[in-house]
C-alpha cells in the first residue's frame, strides 16, 4: 500500500495541476475541474488497489478526466445549471502580466481538438505518444494538430483579431 | 534529401518554437492545499464506493437468481396445490386430471366419469354390431352422442 501511495503521490505531484488545467480547457469550471480530477485519481487508486495492472496510469487519468468532464458538462447542460465561469485564471502568472490573459483567451479560441493537445503537451507533461494513446489518435495527428495550434496562436499573437 | 521519420517533437520553425517557449513559461494555477490533500487521500478500499460496487455486482447477480427461484417456486406450488375453483355454471364443462382415465367431467353439476360415458358408447356404438349399423348408414342415429348424453343428464 505504501508503494501504491508513493506511486499515486508522484502522479499527483507531477500531473494533477496539468490535468486540472486540462479539465478547465475542456470547459469545466474550477470547482468542476477539481471534482473531475479527484474522481479520476480516486478511480485509478481503486483500480490499482484492486490489483488491476494499468499499463499507462497517466493515460488512464487523461481519459478519465476527459470523459468525466464531458459527462458532467452534459449533466449540467441538461439541468440548465451552467453558470458563468468564475473568473479564476488558468495560469498562476499574474493576469495583469498580459501573457497569461492573452494565452487563456487565445487557447479558448482554438478548436477543442487542438487546444487539448497543447494543454496536455505543454502543461500536463505528456509526450506525443502518451497523448496519442490517451486520445486514441495517431501520433502524427497529434503532432499535426499541435503544430496547427501553435501556428494559429502565432497568428493571434501577431493580429489579436485574427 | 532523404525523408526523415516523422518527429512531432521537432517543430523546425522558429516562429512556432518561439510561441511554444512563451506558452511554456506559463505555470498553471497550483492546486490548493485542500485539493492536494483530497487527491492524496486514498479511497476507502473495502468500504465506501468499493463496497458499493461489490454490492451492486451482488445485486446484479443475486436479484435475477432470486426472481427465477421465486418463479420456479410459484410454478411448483401451483402444480402441487391446485387452487379451488367456484361451482361450475350449468353450461360449463370442466375437465381436470392428469390422464383421461381418471378425469372427472362435470356436466351440469353432476359428476360423470369417462368410463360411464365410454361404456354407453361401447354398448351401442362400437364393435361388430356397430359396424353393421355403419354399413347400413344408420350409425348416426344409433350411436348416442355426447351432446345427447348431456341433454339427458
Amino acid at each position: 500500500m505504501d508503494l501504491l501511495a508513493d506511486r499515486m503521490q508522484r502522479l499527483v505531484d507531477g500531473h494533477a495541476v496539468g490535468l486540472t488545467l486540462y479539465a478547465r480547457s475542456l470547459g469545466a469550471s474550477p470547482e468542476l475541474a477539481e471534482d473531475v480530477v479527484a474522481e479520476a485519481v480516486a478511480g485509478l487508486w481503486r483500480q490499482l488497489a484492486a490489483g488491476r495492472e494499468i499499463a499507462a496510469p497517466l493515460g488512464y487519468l487523461v481519459q478519465s478526466v476527459r470523459h468525466g468532464t464531458g459527462r458532467r458538462m452534459k449533466q449540467l447542460a441538461r439541468r440548465r445549471e451552467i453558470e458563468s465561469a468564475r473568473p479564476a485564471p488558468w495560469f498562476a502568472t499574474a493576469p495583469e502580466s498580459g501573457l497569461a490573459r492573452w494565452a487563456e483567451d487565445a487557447l479558448a479560441r482554438l478548436p477543442e481538438s487542438q487546444r487539448e493537445i497543447v494543454v496536455l503537451k505543454l502543461w500536463s507533461g505528456l509526450t506525443f505518444q502518451q497523448i496519442a494513446d490517451a486520445l486514441e489518435i495517431p501520433i502524427s495527428t497529434a503532432g499535426h494538430r499541435y503544430r496547427t495550434a501553435l501556428a494559429r496562436l502565432r497568428e493571434m499573437e501577431d493580429d489579436p483579431h485574427a | 534529401m532523404p525523408d526523415l521519420p516523422f518527429d512531432p517533437d521537432r517543430l523546425d520553425d522558429p516562429a512556432l518554437e518561439s510561441i511554444e517557449r512563451k506558452l511554456s513559461s506559463l505555470s498553471p494555477t497550483p492546486l490548493s492545499d485542500a485539493q492536494r490533500a483530497r487527491l492524496l487521500t486514498p479511497p476507502l478500499v473495502g468500504e465506501g464506493p468499493v463496497v458499493r460496487g461489490r454490492r451492486d455486482r451482488t445485486l446484479r447477480i443475486a436479484f435475477p437468481i432470486a426472481c427465477a427461484a421465486c418463479l420456479a417456486l410459484g410454478f411448483f406450488a401451483g402444480a402441487v396445490w391446485q387452487v379451488p375453483v367456484g361451482p361450475p355454471t350449468p353450461t360449463s364443462i370442466t375437465t381436470s386430471a392428469p390422464t383421461d382415465r381418471t378425469a372427472t367431467v362435470l356436466v351440469a353439476d353432476a359428476e360423470v366419469y369417462p368410463e360411464e360415458l365410454l361404456s354407453v358408447w361401447r354398448e351401442t356404438g362400437s364393435g361388430p354390431a356397430a359396424e353393421a349399423l355403419i354399413d347400413a348408414g344408420a350409425a348416426d342415429d344409433a350411436m348416442p352422442r355426447l351432446g345427447d348424453l348431456y341433454t339427458e343428464l
